[in-house]
């Protein structure tokens, strides 16, 4: 990093300690730590904002565990300097659910805004339905094509149950370094103690992607892959944790390709 | 006016004075025309006696011209604050409940007269009283009308009185027994010897012809030949029938009356249950060893909790005791024992023989029941009539067998000291192959797998299920032989521990673990689901297995 990006990224860590991602745990994107674009862009050798459009698809089970599959869908498309992106996921099966729909449209190029809609709910074992939604600023600043730091401020609430909220973010931050992707982020746990995650991924060969991701505080240690043709992008990950045992999750991605 | 002929002919045919509950409202007399003519009951007059006074009659209702009764027609006077059905009139019975009379009186003649309970006086009773009813029976006359002025032979106890209607049908029939052998199924697929016994209640005949055990669907089951029954005449009959299908089959007795495809005379016989019922039997101690006493392990089978209170248990030759109210959780096993103070004297002893125990180190009062009541002392030596010393009934609150265990075969008897164990909860054919002695150093495995059953696989390792007095939840496991140790921790999806449960390294033995929702801290945790991680290690702390169940803490719990 440069004098003149931790110039700007210091300043940003430190607005992150009072505003919070409002983000449940073991959303679809915590096996990888990286956005699609950043996925994309370390496998292929492009820069993260030149990715564009895309839609993705994805499953995966937490802990081995049959009660707690997970289902991905997602969507963005891009025109100009604004994009708009969609989400859906679930956890869970028959005996207990946790859905999570997002919606967030934003516009700018170094740097950007854009407004997050969230809807998460819960159902099942017989107990009331519970859902939350909020609305929330998002702030995205890009250093050059080496850095991107991602600042969501603390959501509007616009109706909530007693929803629970395992972690919130509180900064992420990525980055590149050659062929090399990093990421870092500081989550605020239930206990409002930080926890800190990180994640490299590198390519080894033209549209081949390996990484390694830890999450010091629950000791959990996983490998991801990414393997890039054409359009199609498959990344998966698989992280171990030390007593709950592995969590594999599987994306297809396939994105507009240019000319 | 009566004539002279009608007077013969209006009798007494049923006379309710003692009710179930209170009796205002509820006594009843009806009458009866035995006759071919109506007749009007002008001037017909009701009295009563009181047994302990004697011959001093007081009226209880008096016919006016409007009063008329047809030919083998009924007509019912009930008391004021009657809710049955419509009655011809209504008057202040005031019947008393024996030793008293009745009677039909017109001009000073008595027409009628029906004496009960041990009365003094002759002009009371005709020939000789009725005993009197019992348990909110009506006396009635069978059939309707009969009259041979004897009240002991003419009259009968009505357990269901039928006022304003005929006293017995034409075609009926009472259910004395129902044995079936096995008693009870594990599964779908073996033969039943159902055997059941009737007396014909109406006033016909049963006709002769092919009699079929159908369920409560009308389907038939099993049919079987049966001569001609008179009426009072007791009968028998054996049928061969096979289950298809689990759970309990309601069964009927379908006797034709006519030709085939015409009326069939249909009565409930009974309850039979064929399949894993959700409390299993799973060991009984019918001879313990000196100083100990009795036993009966069951085991909460169903993947869903089991309230203890809503069975009860009997012997071959006894009536059912309720068990007492517990919520096993899925996979619990209790023990049901005739003393309290014995099992625990016999099991402390065991803890310091030296033998292998394969069982809880823990304390019995976590897992053993003292049964309310008399103990259903079972016999150990087979009787005359049977081939079985005795047998123990699992039955529900309807009354029907859900499992049984048979003690005591001829010639498979169980040594003292030893018990008698399940092999496993599926089904194996007769009694002597699913049941067998236990093979355990110490005789028995009463809390615990039993000797008999696979070490593995183990359906639900680790239960779940509402905590004690409805919050929290309550974790329930067994630690089998060759395990030391347990651990259990609570996680959240992101997969950090947010509660540690704790353990012990007693060994063997059910646990039951209560969680209050609260994390570390002892901060409560919002409704969430998280995950519930068992590991349990051998004595030398290697790790023999882990379970993960899923639970929603905070808001009530899900297994």
């Amino acid at each position: 990093m440069t004098p003149v990006q931790c110039t700007v990224a210091l300043p940003a860590i430190l607005a992150c300690l009072w505003v919070a991602e409002p983000v449940g745990g073991q959303v679809f994107e915590d096996g990888w730590l990286f956005p699609v674009e950043w996925t994309v862009a370390s496998t292929e050798g492009v820069a993260p904002r030149s990715v564009g459009s895309w839609a993705a698809c994805g499953t995966g089970r937490l802990f081995e565990m049959p009660e707690l599959k997970q289902n991905y869908l997602g969507l963005k498309t891009t025109r100009g300097g604004g994009f708009v992106e969609a989400e859906w996921q679930i956890l869970g099966g028959h005996m207990w659910r946790e859905r999570l729909v997002q919606l967030e449209a934003g516009w700018g190029r170094s740097l950007g805004v854009s407004l997050v809609w969230t809807h998460r709910g819960t159902d099942g074992w017989g107990g009331a339905a519970t859902s939350c939604q909020e609305l929330a600023p998002t702030l995205r600043a890009y250093l050059g094509d080496d850095l991107q730091i991602t600042i969501r401020s603390d959501p509007f609430i616009l109706t909530r149950d007693a929803v629970a909220r395992r972690r919130s973010r509180w900064l992420s931050l990525h980055g590149r370094a050659g062929a090399t992707a990093w990421a870092l982020t500081v989550d605020r746990r239930r206990d409002d103690a930080p926890t800190v995650r990180v994640a490299m991924l590198a390519r080894c060969a033209p549209g081949l992607a390996l990484g390694i991701l830890g999450e010091p505080d629950t000791g959990t240690l996983g490998v991801t892959t990414a393997w890039a043709r054409g359009g199609l992008v498959l990344r998966t990950s698989h992280l171990a944790h030390p007593a709950l045992g592995l969590t594999h999750r599987w994306m297809l991605l396939l994105r507009r390709v240019a000319g | 006016m009566l004539t002279p002929a009608a007077r013969a002919t209006v009798r007494l045919n049923e006379v309710m004075y003692d009710p179930a509950g209170a009796d205002g409202g509820r006594e009843f007399v009806e009458l009866y025309n035995a006759g071919a003519e109506p007749v009007c009951l002008d001037d017909l007059r009701l009295q009563f006696a009181n047994g302990a006074v004697g011959d001093v009659w007081q009226g209880r209702w008096t016919g006016s011209p409007f009063d008329t009764l047809a030919p083998g027609g009924f007509f019912l006077v009930v008391d004021q604050g009657w809710q049955g059905v419509t009655p011809n009139a209504v008057a202040s019975l005031g019947l008393q409940n024996g030793p008293d009379a009745v009677r039909l009186s017109l001009d000073g003649d008595v027409l009628d007269l029906l004496g009960y309970g041990a009365l003094a006086t002759v002009a009371l009773y005709e020939g000789l009283p009725h005993p009197g009813a019992t348990g909110g029976g009506s006396l009635a006359r069978r059939p309707d009308g009969h009259d041979t002025d004897r009240n002991d032979a003419d009259w009968n106890i009505l357990a269901e009185p039928t006022p304003g209607a005929p006293n017995y049908p034409a075609f009926g029939l009472e259910i004395t027994s129902f044995r079936a052998e096995p008693a009870s199924q594990t599964g779908p697929g073996g033969v039943v010897d159902l055997t059941l016994g009737f007396v014909a209640s109406g006033l016909s005949a049963l006709p002769a012809g092919e009699v079929f055990l159908v369920d409560g669907a009308g389907a038939e089951l099993a049919a079987v030949w049966c001569e001609r029954l008179a009426p009072d005449a007791a009968g028998e009959a054996d049928f061969v029938w096979s289950p298809t299908r689990r759970g309990v089959t309601a069964l009927y007795l379908s006797w034709p009356l006519a030709e085939p495809g015409g009326d069939s005379l249909v009565v409930s016989v009974g309850r039979y249950m064929s399949g894993l019922p959700s409390l299993a039997l799973t060991e009984v101690m019918a001879a313990p060893s000196a100083g100990s006493c009795e036993w009966i392990e069951v085991l909460a089978a169903d993947v869903a909790p089991v309230e203890l209170g809503d069975f009860a248990l009997c012997d071959a030759d006894g009536e059912p005791r309720s068990l007492p109210p517990r919520l096993l959780a899925p996979g619990e096993r209790v023990v049901l024992v005739q003393s309290s103070a014995s099992f625990a004297t016999w099991w402390e002893g065991l803890q310091g023989s030296g033998d292998v125990w394969p069982c809880p180190v823990v304390a019995p009062h976590h897992y053993a029941l003292e049964l309310p009541g008399a103990w259903p002392t079972l016999n150990n030596t087979p009787p005359a009539d049977r081939d079985f010393a005795d047998r123990v009934h699992l039955l529900d609150g309807a009354g029907t067998v859900l499992d049984h265990a048979t003690v005591g075969w001829a010639g498979a008897e169980v040594p003292s000291g030893r018990s008698l164990e399940r092999s496993g909860l599926i089904p194996a054919g007769h009694d002597l192959m699913l049941w067998r002695a236990c093979t355990a150093a110490v005789g028995s495995t009463p809390g615990c797998e039993n000797a008999l059953e696979a070490s593995a696989p183990v359906d639900r390792p680790l239960a779940v299920t509402g905590g004690e007095g409805g919050s929290g939840v309550l974790f329930v496991f067994q630690l089998y032989a060759r395990e030391g140790a347990w651990h259990l921790e609570i996680y959240d999806l992101t997969g950090r521990r947010v509660r540690d449960l704790g353990g012990d390294a007693l060994g063997a033995g059910p646990r039951r673990v209560s969680w209050d929702g609260l994390d570390d801290q002892g901060r409560e945790i919002s409704p969430e689901a998280m995950i519930a991680l068992l590991t349990v290690t051998g004595a030398d702390g290697a790790r023999l297995r882990r379970h993960k169940v899923l639970i929603v803490a905070g808001n009530g719990i899900g297994p």
